[in-house]
C-alpha cells in the first residue's frame, strides 16, 4: 500500500480535490483544515504531509518549523504566493518541494510520488529491478535468473540507466561517464551499444526506451 | 536654545571660573610676595646691626626703637592680640582697645609709634588717635589718618628660641608661626586684611640659633588696597563680555550661512528633493552642505523607485485586468460549450476539454508573468541571490507543464546530470523564465510533437538547452526576440508565434543574472532557447 499522506489545507472545495487525486493514485489521506491542528498532530503513520502556508490558527512557515524539529518526514508545499523570499524561507526551514498555486492535480500527484518513489531495491550489491538483476560486484545481469553475457561497456551502460530507473539520462552524460572516448566512440557508437543491450536482454531489452532529444531510460516495471 | 544664546551661556560658564581662579592667582602671588619680602627685610635688618643692637639691649629691642607720645597709640588696628583683660565688659572692646593693651600675658603686641609702630602707653595701654588739634579722631578717620601719615609702617622683634622675647614689650609670639618653625620650616608668614588694613606678619629664625635675638617677627602694616577682588573681578568681567561680544559677532557669517543652508534644505524638501543644496565653501558648513545634499539625492532616487514600483503595481493591475479577461471569455466559451454539449446529451469533444484545459494553464502562466514583469520593471535594487539547484528547478518546470503538454499530445522529457548543478539567483524568476521557454514550446508545438529539456555541465559552467521539434520561427524573428522588450506593448500581445512576454521575460531574467541566453534553430526544425552561466560552487544547503 502506498504511503498515507496527511493534507493541511484549509480550502474546502482545493482540499477535496487534493484529497480526491491522491487518493485516486492510490494514497491514504488525513485532512486538516487548520494550522493550529497540524501543530498539534503527530507525525508517526505518516509518509509525507502537503502543507498549505495561508492557514487559519497557524502560519503554515511555523507548523513546518514545528514539524522539522520532531520529523524528517517530506513535506511538500503549496502557496499561492509565488515569491522567492516565502519560496526561500519555506525551503530553508526544511520543506522538500514547493508548489505555488495553480497547480494540475497530476502535477502534484507526480511530485507527491517523486518524493516517495522508493529507492531501487538493493539487497546488498545487487540491483533488483523486477525480472531484471544487476550483481554490481560480479559484474553480471540476469534475467529472470538468467545469466546475460554483457560486454563491459554494455554492463556500465545498462548499471547508469538502472541507478536512475524511471528518469532520462542524456547521451551526452553517457557518453562521457559511460563510453571510454578514445576506445569506444561518441553518440553513434551509443546508439550501437544500446542496440545490442536491447537484443542481449531480450524482452526486458523493451524497458530501455529512448527519449527523444534526451537519451535513454530504463523503464520502471515493465515485465517486472 | 539659539546657536548665539548657547555659545554666549558657554563662553560666561567657562571663562567665570577662570577669571576667578585668575584673581586668586594674582591675589595668592601678591600676598606671598609681601611675605618673602618682609621675611628678606626682617634678616637684612639683622645682619646689618640689628643682631648687635639686639644683644646688646635685649629687653628693649624693638625696631624702630620706641618713641611714644601720650595718647599716641596709634590706629587700633596696630595692637597686638589681646586678652580677655584687654576687652570691656562684654569681653570685646568696641574700639579694640582693651584696658591693659595687653594680652594674656601682659605683653599685648603694642601698636605703633610716630613712626607707624603701635604707639601703647607706657602701662602698655593703647593710646587713642588724635587729631591735630589734639581731640580724639573717631576710628575711620584715625585709620585714614594713620594710613596717611606711615606708609607702610613695619615693626619687628627680637625672640629668643624659646619664643619668648627678653624684651617686655614684645607682643606674643604669634601661635601658628611658633607652630609652623616648631614644625621645621625656617620662615612662615601671613596675610589678613581688615575693613582698614591689611596686615602681613612673618616669623623668620634667623642663622644663629641661640641667644636672644634668633627668631625676629616682623609685621607690615599697609593700607588696604583697592579692593582687588572688585577690581580684578570688574576688569575680568569686562572683558569676558568684551570676549563674549566679539565672539557673538564673529559667528554672524556663520549663522547666516546656517541659515542659508536651512533654507536650501527646506526648499529641496518642498521639491521633493529635485532641487539640490548649493555647496558653498569648503570648511565643515559646506560638508555638512554636501551631505544634505547627498541624502537629497539618495532620498530622491528612493521616491523615484517608489513611483516607478507604483506605476508598475497600476500597470499590473491594468495588464492584468486587460489581459486576464481575454483567456478568461475564452475559457467561459469553452465551458459553455461543454455545458451545451452535455445538457443536450452529448458527450463533449475532446478537444473542447484540451483547449479549456489549455486556456486555464496559459492564465495562470500569464499571471505569473504579469507578476513577474511587475517585479522587473519595478526597477528591485538588486535581485535575490540565493543558491538553487537546477536539476530540481528543471524537474518542478517539467512537472508543472506535463499534463498540458499530455493534453496536448506533446511528449516533454528532460534529463539532469546526477550530481546537482548548483547556482545562485531569485529561483522564483528563474524558475519562471525556463517555464515560459518549455511553455512556449509545448503551446506550440502540434500533436505528436517533442519538447526536450537538458541540463548539463561543463568546465564550470552550466547549460540548459530546451529544444523542441515544432514550427519553429523565422530567421527574422529569431533578430527580433532578443531585442524585444516586454516593456513594449508586445509585453501584452498574444503572439500566434509564440513569442510574446514569455521570451522577453525570460531574456531579462537571464540578463538580470548574467547568464547567457541564446536563441536558435533546433536540430529537429522547432526553436532552441539555452541558458548559460557559471555554477556556483557547492556551499551551504541547497534547497532542491
Amino acid at each position: 500500500m502506498n504511503g498515507k499522506i496527511l493534507l493541511v489545507e484549509d480550502d474546502d472545495k482545493l482540499g477535496g480535490q487534493i484529497v480526491e487525486h491522491l487518493r485516486g493514485a492510490g494514497h491514504p489521506v488525513a485532512w486538516l483544515r487548520d494550522g493550529a491542528s497540524a501543530l498539534s498532530a503527530e507525525p508517526q503513520g505518516y509518509a509525507l504531509l502537503v502543507l498549505d502556508l495561508m492557514l487559519p490558527g497557524a502560519h503554515g512557515l511555523d507548523v513546518l518549523k514545528r514539524w522539522r524539529e520532531r520529523s524528517d518526514l517530506p513535506v511538500l508545499v503549496l502557496s499561492a504566493k509565488n515569491d522567492a523570499t516565502t519560496k526561500v524561507r519555506a525551503l530553508e526551514l526544511g520543506a522538500d518541494d514547493y508548489m505555488t498555486k495553480p497547480f494540475w492535480p497530476e502535477e502534484l500527484v507526480a511530485r507527491v510520488q517523486a518524493r516517495l518513489r522508493r529507492p531501487v531495491l538493493t539487497r546488498g550489491d545487487k540491483l533488483e529491478l523486477g525480472a531484471l538483476t544487476i550483481d554490481v560486484p560480479a559484474r553480471t545481469v540476469s534475467v529472470e535468473g538468467r545469466e546475460i553475457d554483457l560486454t563491459p561497456v554494455e554492463f556500465e551502460l545498462l548499471l547508469a540507466l538502472a541507478r536512475r530507473t524511471g528518469a532520462a539520462v542524456s547521451r551526452t552524460w553517457l557518453v562521457d561517464n559511460v563510453l571510454d572516448p578514445e576506445r569506444e566512440g561518441g553518440e553513434r557508437t551509443l546508439d550501437v551499444h544500446v542496440s545490442r543491450l536491447r537484443k542481449k536482454l531480450g524482452p526486458q531489452g523493451a524497458r530501455l526506451a529512448t527519449v527523444w532529444g534526451v537519451g535513454y531510460r530504463l523503464v520502471d516495471g515493465v515485465g517486472a | 536654545m539659539k546657536l548665539r544664546a548657547r555659545l554666549a551661556l558657554t563662553l560666561v560658564a567657562l571663562a567665570v571660573p577662570l577669571v576667578a581662579g585668575a584673581v586668586w592667582l594674582r591675589i595668592e602671588l601678591g600676598r606671598r610676595g609681601a611675605v618673602e619680602s618682609l621675611v628678606d627685610f626682617a634678616r637684612v635688618r639683622m645682619v646689618s646691626g640689628g643682631k648687635e643692637a639686639c644683644e646688646a639691649s635685649p629687653t628693649t629691642f624693638q625696631e624702630p626703637p620706641l618713641q611714644l607720645r601720650p595718647r599716641d597709640g596709634g590706629p587700633p588696628w596696630l595692637r597686638g592680640p589681646r586678652g580677655p583683660e584687654d576687652r570691656g565688659p562684654e569681653g570685646r572692646n568696641p574700639e579694640g582697645r582693651g584696658p591693659e593693651g595687653r594680652g594674656p600675658d601682659g605683653r599685648g603686641l603694642p601698636g605703633p609709634g610716630p613712626q607707624g609702630l603701635g604707639p601703647q602707653g607706657p602701662e602698655g595701654r593703647p593710646l587713642d588717635p588724635v587729631g591735630p588739634e589734639g581731640r580724639p579722631l573717631d576710628r575711620r578717620a584715625a585709620v585714614a589718618a594713620a594710613v596717611a601719615a606711615t606708609n607702610p609702617r613695619v615693626e619687628l622683634w627680637a625672640y629668643g628660641p624659646d619664643f619668648q622675647s627678653a624684651n617686655p614689650r614684645a607682643p606674643k609670639f604669634p601661635a601658628d608661626l611658633r607652630a609652623r618653625l616648631e614644625a621645621g620650616e625656617r620662615e612662615a608668614g601671613f596675610v589678613t586684611t581688615d575693613s582698614d588694613v591689611r596686615v602681613t606678619t612673618i616669623a623668620a629664625r634667623m642663622d644663629w640659633s641661640e641667644g636672644p635675638c634668633a627668631i625676629v617677627t616682623t609685621r607690615r602694616l599697609d593700607p588696604k588696597p583697592p579692593n582687588e577682588v572688585l577690581v580684578d573681578g570688574v576688569s575680568a568681567g569686562a572683558l569676558v563680555a568684551l570676549l563674549v561680544a566679539g565672539v557673538l559677532v564673529a559667528v554672524g557669517p556663520i549663522l547666516r550661512r546656517v541659515r542659508k543652508l536651512e533654507d536650501g534644505v527646506r526648499r529641496a524638501a518642498a521639491t521633493r528633493y529635485h532641487e539640490r543644496v548649493a555647496v558653498e565653501g569648503a570648511d565643515e558648513i559646506a560638508d555638512l552642505a554636501r551631505a544634505f545634499d547627498t541624502a537629497g539625492a539618495e532620498v530622491r532616487e528612493q521616491i523615484e523607485v517608489v513611483e516607478k514600483r507604483e506605476r508598475a503595481l497600476r500597470n499590473f493591475v491594468e495588464n492584468t485586468t486587460h489581459d486576464v479577461m481575454l483567456p478568461l471569455t475564452v475559457l467561459q466559451g469553452h465551458l459553455t460549450r461543454m455545458r451545451n454539449e452535455l445538457s443536450r446529451g452529448a458527450t463533449p469533444e475532446r478537444e473542447t476539454v484540451r483547449d479549456a484545459l489549455e486556456e486555464s494553464h496559459y492564465l495562470a502562466s500569464l499571471v505569473q508573468n504579469l507578476g513577474a514583469a511587475a517585479k522587473l520593471e519595478g526597477g528591485e535594487p538588486r535581485l535575490r541571490r540565493d543558491p538553487f539547484s537546477w536539476n530540481a528547478l528543471v524537474e518542478r518546470v517539467i512537472l508543472r507543464h506535463r499534463t498540458i503538454a499530455s493534453e496536448k499530445g506533446v511528449a516533454l522529457d528532460f534529463a539532469v546530470p546526477p550530481d546537482d548543478v548548483r547556482a545562485e539567483g531569485d529561483v522564483t524568476l528563474v524558475e519562471q523564465a525556463l517555464s515560459n521557454v518549455v511553455h512556449n514550446a509545448v503551446r506550440y508545438n502540434r500533436s505528436g510533437g517533442h519538447v526536450a529539456v537538458l541540463l548539463e555541465s561543463r568546465d564550470g559552467r552550466f547549460g540548459v538547452r530546451v529544444f523542441d521539434d515544432g514550427p519553429g520561427v523565422s530567421e527574422a524573428e529569431l533578430a527580433r526576440i532578443s531585442e524585444r522588450s516586454y516593456r513594449s506593448d508586445a509585453a501584452r500581445a498574444r503572439h500566434p508565434d509564440g513569442l510574446g512576454l514569455g521570451l522577453s521575460i525570460a531574456k531579462d531574467v537571464a540578463d538580470r543574472h548574467g547568464f547567457a541566453i541564446r536563441f536558435g534553430r533546433a536540430e529537429a526544425g522547432g526553436l532552441e532557447v539555452e541558458f548559460s552561466g557559471a555554477i556556483s560552487p557547492p556551499t551551504g544547503h541547497v534547497p532542491r
